[in-house]
């Protein structure tokens, strides 16, 4: 029952949160007609640091 | 409280300040790095609020360690966890997906089951307080999986799901210690209990999850019967032994 809850309450609220917030995004940027920048790709820090094998985090 | 007691509760209320300023310090350089690649993305300004709320949950654990005279460490800088390999739009999302889709979503069912246990007043207080938070930042994950799964193809996640797995247990898997009932009270959940909650999220929860997105649980799935059976073997041995 727990898990069920929290597959409601993270998944799915978490990914439609997203997936409505893309929508309408795009919606605005077809309609201004603005070019996309989605695809910056300037983070220099997104796990440069990290080991070749990848890591996890750890929690409670 | 005996000293025994004692000092297994502050320890695990240190661990949890340190996980709580690594965590500040993730969501801090993500919602940086995710603005960047994402401009239209809700989920920078989220990860901003939640490096806040993180350095407010590491003062709660440490307020608790210290009650039961443990003595905190100064925050350390923890590197990022993405394998060095993957282009920086792909390191982001593994490390939104270790640390929000699992480890977050891991962490709500943990605060969620010690609450509904009778814990000490101080603790309740700070379960409560930091149980609102975690629920946003495991949703954050979703929102910025769902997004960039929407953009493209996120199926890469697959391979790495091990490596995310394997960095992100404790002591989930090692065989049940010496550990006095009250442990409970003092928000801490016994180790066969903390197996089956890790166990029982991962399989109800974040791997269907991950599923939706087309991302592959082989692997992962792999991973976790090869640790679950060696922990059975482990108990049975040691059960052996007694």
């Amino acid at each position: 029952m727990l898990f069920k809850k929290l597959f409601r309450l993270l998944v799915v609220t978490g990914a439609v949160s997203g997936t409505t917030v893309a929508a309408s995004a795009c919606a605005a940027q077809a309609a201004s007609q603005k070019q996309g920048s989605a695809d910056a790709g300037t983070a220099q820090d997104g796990g440069s640091k990290a080991q070749d094998q990848g890591g996890g985090s750890q929690g409670w | 409280m005996k000293e025994a007691l004692r000092k297994q509760v502050a320890e695990a209320w240190l661990f949890r300040e340190k996980v709580e300023h690594e965590a500040a310090q993730r969501f801090a350089r993500l919602s940086r790095s995710i603005a960047a690649l994402d401009p239209d993305s809700p989920v920078p300004a989220l990860m901003a609020r939640a490096a806040d709320d993180e350095r407010r949950h590491a003062a709660l654990c440490a307020s608790l360690a210290a009650s039961c005279g443990g003595q905190r460490a100064p925050p350390a800088a923890f590197p990022g966890i993405a394998p060095r390999q993957l282009a920086p739009r792909e390191a982001g999302l593994y490390e939104v997906v270790a640390a929000c889709c699992i480890t977050e979503t891991e962490s709500v069912a943990t605060v969620t089951t010690l609450l509904a246990g009778d814990a000490e007043p101080d603790v309740r207080e700070a379960l409560h307080a930091i149980a609102r938070d975690e629920v946003v930042h495991s949703r954050m994950g979703w929102t910025h999986l769902a997004r960039e799964a929407q953009r493209g193809d996120v199926s890469f996640l697959g391979g790495w799901l091990p490596a995310m797995l394997r960095g992100t247990i404790t002591d989930q898997f090692e065989p049940p210690s010496e550990e006095p009932p009250e442990l409970l009270r003092y928000g801490i959940l016994p180790r066969a209990k903390k197996r089956e909650l890790f166990v029982g999220t991962l399989e109800e929860v974040v791997f269907p999850g991950l599923e939706q997105f087309g991302i592959d649980l082989v692997a992962a799935r792999a991973w976790l019967d090869d640790r679950k059976a060696t922990a059975n073997r482990e108990g049975a041995r040691d059960a052996k032994l007694l």
